[in-house]
């Protein structure tokens, strides 16, 4: 069975059953929360994944990603993975690291777009892969489609009910706040590194006690 | 992510015709102050996540201890030497300042040879870029920084911010606008709004800093 996708359309009218058709929020409303979604998801969880091809140029070790590739996360060279390092551990592992030249082993990233290979190659390299990913898929009409499983199309609705609750203010970011928490704690499962932020720790924590139900003691309402 | 889209989508959160940041009804906000903002926003993304940088060269005569930095830099990330007089060879350098050297190099400012620290200065203007020892022979210095955003002027320039990271810009703007004093003075989604900007920061950052992952 083909992953499944779904339409623009499809995801407003969700969104839209959920808000109980307020007339609060336009379609452009909407649309631009489910767009915000899409953006958060694809940036928390690695969502949606593509390769592309890099050149090094001869006797540099500096490579430039190109679209489609948002973030690097693997690097090829004729099929073989490189070994990830950090550029911190190049510079203070080996000095004049940049003056080596052979077939690059190692690669580590500088920022979004770009990232060095050790050795880099004297004659210019045109067959690096990089694999990383994607640029959010963005809906511009109605009939665009985006793959997403239904458990994931929870979670995109989940967020932007929370986003859309921004234009009315304070009362109503806090009535959604248990969406936004659902969607942390969805993002949470797709991707474990997020718990290295505290952002997301106090999310897995909130999710554990809901879970377990109201405590006394953790509530601090123990008698004393 | 054009700086036009951006406007449309916070004039459709703080409840103005969204059109590409051209008018403000309400009168609580202009343009030029909104576009003001996220330039701001945007330099601040970057500075405090590298997550765009530049490269850059700088030629250093022997004896020279400081040398004015790209005009626009907004913060260092890499410095490397490269003794271009002799080998070609590079020497990694180490980010620290006069007090560090004082105390870990006595004698350090009568002393030349291979430039071994760094340290730039922000309140200079230009800002410069202060290296010790001071070289005994020409080289250069390599630049890795993050450059202060290509400026938005709401006609349509993108924005240097990577797209997935535009709603945590978003925001950004949003707490400066609700944090505006006056009547569009709203604390509390001020502070949300400012909260989901850092939640942005902190997530870039983890990534940058945790290095490959998959």
């Amino acid at each position: 069975m083909a992953y499944p996708s779904v339409t623009r359309a499809q995801l407003r009218a969700a969104l839209q059953l959920r808000w109980e058709e307020d007339p609060f929020w336009t379609d452009d409303d909407a649309n631009q929360a489910l767009n915000d979604a899409l953006r958060l998801w694809s940036a928390y969880t690695d969502f949606w994944w593509d390769s592309t091809t890099a050149t090094q140029p001869a006797n540099d070790n500096f490579v430039v990603t190109t679209s489609p590739i948002g973030v690097q996360t693997r690097v090829l060279l004729e099929n073989v993975a490189l070994e990830p390092t950090t550029l911190s551990d190049l510079d203070h592992g080996q000095n004049d690291w940049q003056s080596v030249r052979g077939t690059p082993v190692l690669w580590a990233p500088i920022d979004y777009a770009s990232f060095v290979v050790y050795p880099c190659s004297a004659t210019t390299l045109t067959n690096l892969i990089v694999e990383g990913i994607r640029e959010t898929p963005t809906l511009t009409t109605d009939a665009d489609v985006v793959q997403l499983g239904a458990e994931e199309q929870v979670a995109i609705l989940d967020y932007a009910i929370h986003a859309a609750a921004f234009k009315r203010g304070a009362s109503f970011i806090e009535a959604t706040q248990p969406h936004f928490l659902r969607f942390q704690q969805a993002c949470l499962l797709r991707n474990a590194q997020l718990g290295m932020s505290r952002v997301f720790q106090d999310a897995a924590l909130r999710g554990q006690k809901e879970l377990r139900g109201p405590n006394a003691i953790e509530d601090g309402q123990a008698p004393s | 992510m054009t700086d036009q889209e951006l406007m449309s989508d916070i004039q459709r959160l703080v409840i103005e015709p969204a059109d590409g940041g051209a008018t403000w009804p309400s009168l609580l906000w202009t343009a030029p102050e909104v576009i003001g903002y996220i330039n701001q926003r945007q330099n601040r993304f970057l500075k405090e996540t590298a997550c765009v940088t530049a490269t850059g060269i700088l030629v250093w005569p022997a004896g020279l201890a400081i040398n004015d930095l790209p005009s626009d830099w907004i913060g260092t990330v890499r410095c490397v030497w490269r003794r271009t007089s002799i080998d070609n060879a590079y020497f990694t350098m180490y980010q620290g300042d006069d007090q560090s050297l004082d105390w870990g190099r006595p004698g350090w400012r009568s002393v030349t040879g291979v430039p071994l620290v760094w340290s730039d200065s922000e309140g200079a203007a230009p800002p410069r870029l202060k290296i010790a020892p001071t070289p005994s022979v020409d080289g250069e210095i390599h630049l890795v920084y993050v450059a202060c955003c290509d400026p938005v002027d709401g006609s349509g320039v993108f924005l240097t911010v990577p797209d997935d990271y535009t709603v945590a810009l978003r925001y950004g703007v949003l707490a400066d606008m609700y944090g505006k004093q006056g009547r569009a003075f709203d604390p509390v989604r001020a502070a949300y709004a400012e909260s989901r900007f850092v939640e942005g920061v902190t997530h870039a950052r983890t990534y940058l800093k945790a290095g490959p992952h998959g």
